[in-house]
């Protein structure tokens, strides 16, 4: 066991420095560091504006939606890049074969767009 | 990296197979209905909808999409009839087209328009004529042809998973029913889990054998090499076998099934009931004849086979009796014909081990395997069509009539609709000299020559238990409606009786003319 | 600084094992979908691990399994998208995510 796991001591020391290091580093701050118990200083940091409500608050359906869109639409690099790499050797029969795919996920968009998927209300 | 060898570190040119018409040419009726899917589904955007109750609001899109079908239909007919060249290869062995692949592709098209026919009445009566159904139905249809031709694990895989998507999205079509989402959601979770068993056990198949392509896999099973690694091998075998389980509904992989079948709209379910079958089928009759059957130097071949025809049995003695003995305490029409669906995906099941048998002890020149499959598919696929077109117009407005019950009286009512119901559960329950009886004899003379006598027995035990809840639906039918309680059900207007006619005709005249249908398999088998 | 074949696949096995896991225990349709993604990946792990295996074989196209894993992954996505869409009729009809609570269809 000794000899296969040996290739993973680096992970291990790795790992020990960045947890060492974050608890170092917080220790350090708590031991060292001035204490001010203010409301201000207590309340959630939200980019120095007061914060409007609570953050435990439902997603509205519409963003599932987006979110189905946007997987959908998104997962089209996938394919994209590997083309991209070799397009130049592919010449016009990859550029036709991407444009025929594009040709379909405008299809799609299309689609997407006349049945109101994109509308927010 | 110093391993790397050095064809991956230098820029090598990427070998170039352009797509040649050829391979376009192979797979024109999937073009077809993709064709026709995509233009139905764009034209249905830019369409107002005429208002106004009266005759079918849309004609266009049914009839475009039907004639779609029935093109691609004739195209897979002429390819058909062409003389036999053996299978063929096309985009880099990622396809193979033969006859037995052919053959199957045609069953699906005329799932596909015989579903499509029947669903012009089923839509208007709820209100529901999308494009998006017509655009689905023949998606799907590409699909699974894909899938029966693929020869390869990504394209099998690739192609399963765009059938399955399609079909659930049809099961969840009628969205403003708890039942229908219900449905489409157990449907696809187990679905999915079940895809995901599919996919480890081609990767692992891949893994053992170092090769996507089925016929580099046979050869590698026939040398028996080095490379072969068997463990990995039987697993990756044992997890397509649960995936392809759960896509035909064999028992203990059966539990989406009835909740799918009884949440969709008739006419979907009757769709998926043939096809998904027929598509999965062709694919596990492959994948059984390449694992199970196939020569090998050493062990291998011989190990495969045994757990293969072990596995196998089991499930198809399982679900034999289960389906069957669950069907009959089923109150729903609906629900009782999905139990029944998994019935006779046992006595397939039958078949494909039969097949696996034949194929091992060696097949006489110019005979093939897996023809009681076929034999047993072709009506199959037609009643279940037809019943499910039946059973479509048993209802009004969005109200359907499910329990049995609610059937009393349907023979005064509508003795057409109630005559074509009666045939096909004759059918169904295999009744001399039916189209159902044939198959059944095919698949189980088979077993018995075979040496499965146990199958045999259980099978035909099972069939006799089977003519009880078939033939409780027609007693329901013809008995007096007890009190006020008229059935529910609409009158199927062109499309409809052009269905139901068609798909009962055709049961009726393979039950008449055995021998041709018998021949037609024999020459369309797996070679 | 080798890395062996059947160490992979048996964290791609244990990973595919806690997604099957999830979807066969856990209530919520949500963490159903991430489990059901969670498979896919293992199994996408499992292929990185044959294809760096297999390099050394120079007789097969070393570009089998890295194609599969690009086309699991579009499928995975297709999948989630499709999933995501069904739980959202679901939840319009249902007013719930807990696979326990909808019940309606048995027998």
């Amino acid at each position: 066991m000794e000899c296969t796991l040996r290739p993973y001591l680096p992970i291990a020391v790795y790992g020990a420095l960045v947890l060492g290091t974050g608890f170092s580093l917080t220790l350090a701050s708590s031991i060292f560091g001035p204490r001010v118990r203010r409301l201000e200083k207590e309340s959630t940091y939200e980019c120095g504006s007061l914060p409007l409500g609570s953050s435990r608050e439902r997603f509205s359906v519409k963003f599932y939606l987006v979110a189905i869109l946007f997987v959908l639409f998104d997962i089209e690099t996938v394919f994209l890049v590997p083309w991209a790499v070799v397009y130049r050797s592919m010449g016009l029969f990859g550029l036709l074969e991407m444009l025929a795919f594009m040709g379909i996920l405008l299809l799609g968009f299309v689609y997407a767009w006349k049945r109101g998927g994109f509308d927010w209300e | 990296m110093q391993n790397l060898p050095a064809i991956l570190l230098e820029s090598s040119p990427v070998s170039l197979n352009p797509v040649t018409s050829t391979d376009l040419l192979a797979i024109l009726p999937v073009l077809i209905l993709l064709g026709t899917g995509a233009v139905v589904l764009v034209m249905d955007l830019f369409q107002s909808v005429p208002a106004g109750e009266g005759e079918t609001r849309k004609p266009v899109l049914h009839f475009l999409s039907i004639l779609g079908a029935v093109i691609a239909g004739a195209q897979i007919c002429g390819a058909l009839a062409a003389p036999d060249t053996g299978a063929t290869s096309f985009f880099r062995d990622a396809l193979r087209i033969d006859k037995f692949s052919l053959a199957m592709s045609l069953l699906i098209v005329l799932g596909a328009a015989f579903s499509l026919l029947g669903a012009a009445d089923t839509l208007r009566r709820r209100g529901l004529e999308h494009g998006e159904f017509h655009a689905l139905i023949l998606f799907s249809a590409a699909s699974m042809i894909l899938f029966t031709q693929s020869a390869s694990l990504i394209m099998a895989f690739l192609s399963l998973e765009t059938l399955s998507m399609s079909v659930y999205v049809l099961t969840a079509y009628t969205r403003e029913e708890k039942r229908s989402n219900e449905g489409a959601l157990k449907y696809f979770i187990l679905g999915s889990l079940s895809t995901g068993f599919l996919l480890l056990g081609l990767v692992f198949i891949y893994g053992a054998t170092r090769s996507t392509n089925l016929v580099e896999i046979e050869a590698a099973l026939r040398g028996g090499g080095a490379n072969l690694d068997s463990p990995l091998l039987l697993c990756g075998l044992a997890l397509t076998l649960i995936g392809l389980s759960f896509k035909i509904g064999a028992f203990p992989f059966h539990s989406w099934l009835p909740d799918a079948y009884e949440g969709a709209l008739s006419i979907v379910t009757g769709f998926m009931a043939v096809t998904v079958k027929v598509a999965s089928f062709a694919v596990l009759l492959r994948l059984a004849l390449l694992f199970g059957s196939t020569p090998s130097a050493g062990t291998i071949g011989a190990e495969l086979h045994a757990s293969l025809t072990a596995a196998l049995s089991t499930l198809a003695v399982l679900t034999m009796v289960f389906g069957n003995v669950v069907a009959l305490v089923q109150r729903s029409l609906k629900r009782m014909l999905a139990y029944s669906a998994i019935a006779h995906t046992g006595y397939l099941l039958v078949g494909v081990i039969t097949a696996m048998e034949a194929k091992r002890s060696g097949l006489a020149a110019g005979t093939g395997a897996g023809q009681a499959v076929l034999f047993y598919l072709f009506p199959y696929a037609l009643m279940t069509l037809g019943a499910f077109t039946c059973m479509s117009y048993l209802g009004r407005g969005t109200e359907d009539c499910e329990s049995l019950e609610s059937y009393r009286g349907l023979g005064r009512q509508q003795p057409v609709l109630a005559l074509g119901i009666l045939l096909l559960m004759i059918s169904f329950a295999g009744i001399p000299p039916t189209a159902g009886f044939w198959g059944k004899l095919l698949i189980f003379r088979q077993a018995i020559d075979t040496g499965h006598w146990g199958l045999a027995l259980t099978g035909i035990v099972t069939s006799v238990v089977s003519v009880y809840y078939y033939l409780s639906v027609v007693v329901n039918m013809y008995m007096q409606p007890g009190g006020e309680n008229e059935p529910l059900s609409t009158e199927p207007r062109t499309c409809g009786k052009l269905a139901i006619l068609l798909t009962v005709g055709a049961v009726a005249i393979v039950g008449l003319l055995p021998d041709t249908f018998f021949r037609l398999s024999m020459a369309y088998s797996l070679r | 600084m080798t890395l062996s074949l059947s160490f992979c696949l048996h964290l791609s096995a244990a990973i595919f094992s806690i997604g099957v896991y999830g979807v066969l225990t856990r209530s919520n349709l949500i963490v159903i979908l991430m489990s059901l993604e969670i498979m896919l990946n293992a199994v996408n792990l499992s292929l990185v691990a044959f294809g760096r295996a297999f390099l050394t074989d120079l007789t097969r196209d070393p570009s089998g399994p890295q194609v599969f894993v690009i086309m699991v992954l579009a499928v995975a996505a297709a999948e989630a998208a499709v999933g995501l869409s069904i739980l959202l009729a679901v939840y319009r009809k249902w007013r719930t995510t807990n696979a326990g609570e909808i019940d309606l269809l048995k027998g």
